[in-house]
């Protein structure tokens, strides 16, 4: 059986890796499906990404979701070994580099990163100090966050910003 | 606790235990539909391993039989099943006293690359050996009856050694475990590769079958995806009959992922699940009459 699941993790790997890069040149699996694997396999992440993460999906609407996660998957085709959760927080930074994360996704990923921290695609507890903070734009407010060492929840601040503050910004 | 007691000519229709996949989104109808009779949950959706859910355990109280599934094990990826997945799955099982659990013939991983989604394998002899392993490893760790399900093939590999319904029985035969049939996933194989759903319900061992899963899925451009977010099409409950013609159906659940409009869409596809088998077991009975 060895041998055998030497034989299969090749064609396996070689497979997916295919599938993800959408390579219309790999003949491991038949060519016409590979388009359809591809999409399907996208779809897929992008569902498991709005279940992990709904508020980000909710306010954004599933078709815009969809759209926005297509663009993501060209630049990140093969998905993180720690899943949906992992992934949606990597979406989220990609949507906020693009100044399109919403609020509600913004306060989600902020209190994910003053809990867990993503090494090498995968989550893992914070168990050190971490300071964060998010600016909300509607209704302006500062939302600023510190996970203390040994304490699970973290401690979470929001500050209304009046037109004062924003201009002395 | 309900029971299946098939009751072969008989003037007495047979009923499955009915149900559908529990999630916490549908928890609310699932409750309010009395004709649910079984429900399955999947062992990665347990976020608490210490306590079930008191809408799935509700429903234990009034006699609904829990099967546990699981889609994350890769029992046909090349990987040994990852030890960890294998004591949730007999934990979540454990917790609630399900008859047997289920996995199906897929590959979800390989080397490092995750796709999250059950994958055909290539039906080879190496690719049958590494499940079987695989299988019995499964077995061992979790300590109940093994169930194994048919995917739809997403893709097609090329060079199969043996053809779907050959693959899917010696695993059964060898492996000595029962039968999850997915009746819409072979619907998507008749419109995606051009099989007949009917030659494969007549080349597996239908004796080995525990229980079937029904759902409904997208098309786009001719090509069906197994999506889960859709009411079970009509060709789906012709293959149900199909089966029912052929073999007692013990169980049948729904799949579906997206949250369905209310208790009454669920009653309604339990109500035509029932009207299938029906239609089946009354051919079926006609056979034996002669």
């Amino acid at each position: 059986v060895a041998e055998a699941r030497e034989a299969v993790a090749r064609q396996q790997s070689a497979a997916l890796e295919a599938i993800f890069q959408n390579d219309a040149d790999s003949k491991v699996i038949v060519s016409k499906w590979l388009g359809v694997a591809h999409e399907a396999l996208e779809r897929k992440r992008a569902w498991a990404c709005s279940f992990a993460w709904p508020t980000t999906a909710r306010s954004l609407g599933i078709d815009e979701y969809i759209r926005l996660f297509t663009r993501y998957v060209e630049r990140h085709p093969h998905p993180p070994a720690g899943g949906a959760v992992v992934e949606g927080r990597l979406f989220a930074r990609e949507l906020d580099r693009w100044g399109l994360l919403p609020d509600f996704g913004k306060i989600q990923s902020l209190s994910f990163d003053l809990r867990y921290q993503i090494r090498n695609d995968r989550m893992r507890p914070r168990r050190g100090l971490k300071a964060a903070y998010r600016l909300l734009r509607r209704p302006p407010y500062l939302v600023l966050g510190l996970k203390l060492p040994l304490r699970s929840s973290p401690l979470v601040w929001k500050i209304r910003l009046t037109r004062r503050a924003m201009s002395s910004r | 606790m309900n029971t299946f007691v098939a009751q072969e000519g008989t003037s007495t229709t047979p009923r499955p235990l009915v149900g559908i996949l529990w999630r916490e989104h549908s928890a609310t109808y699932i409750e309010q539909v009395s004709d649910v009779t079984c429900v399955e949950v999947m062992f990665e959706d347990l976020a608490d391993l210490d306590q079930i859910p008191p809408s799935l355990q509700r429903l234990r109280d009034r006699g609904v039989e829990v099967l546990v599934h699981g889609a994350t094990l890769s029992l046909g990826g090349a990987e040994r099943p990852d030890r960890r997945r294998l004591e949730r799955m007999a934990r979540v099982a454990d917790m609630v006293d399900a008859p047997l659990v289920s996995e199906h013939v897929a590959f979800v991983r390989a080397s490092e690359l995750d796709s999250w989604h059950v994958l055909p394998v290539q039906r080879t002899q190496d690719t049958l050996e590494v499940f079987l392993e695989n299988l019995a490893e499964a077995r061992g760790v979790v300590g109940r009856p093994f169930a194994v399900e048919n995917v739809a093939q997403l893709f097609d590999w090329p060079d199969h050694e043996m053809d779907h319904a050959t693959f899917l029985r010696e695993v059964l035969v060898q492996g000595d475990a029962q039968l999850l049939l997915d009746v819409e996933n072979l619907r998507i194989d008749e419109v995606n590769l051009a099989t007949d759903a009917t030659q494969v319900l007549d080349a597996l061992p239908l004796e080995r079958l525990a229980y079937v899963h029904m759902a409904g899925g997208a098309e786009k451009d001719g090509v069906a995806f197994d999506t889960h977010s859709r009411p079970i099409p009509a060709e789906t409950y012709q293959l149900l009959e199909e089966l029912a013609a052929r073999v007692a159906v013990p169980r049948v659940t729904i799949e579906r992922d997206v949250e369905l409009s209310g208790a009454e869409e669920l009653q309604g596809e339990l109500d035509g699940i029932n009207a299938a088998v029906d239609r089946g077991v009354a051919r079926r009975a006609e056979v034996s009459r002669g």
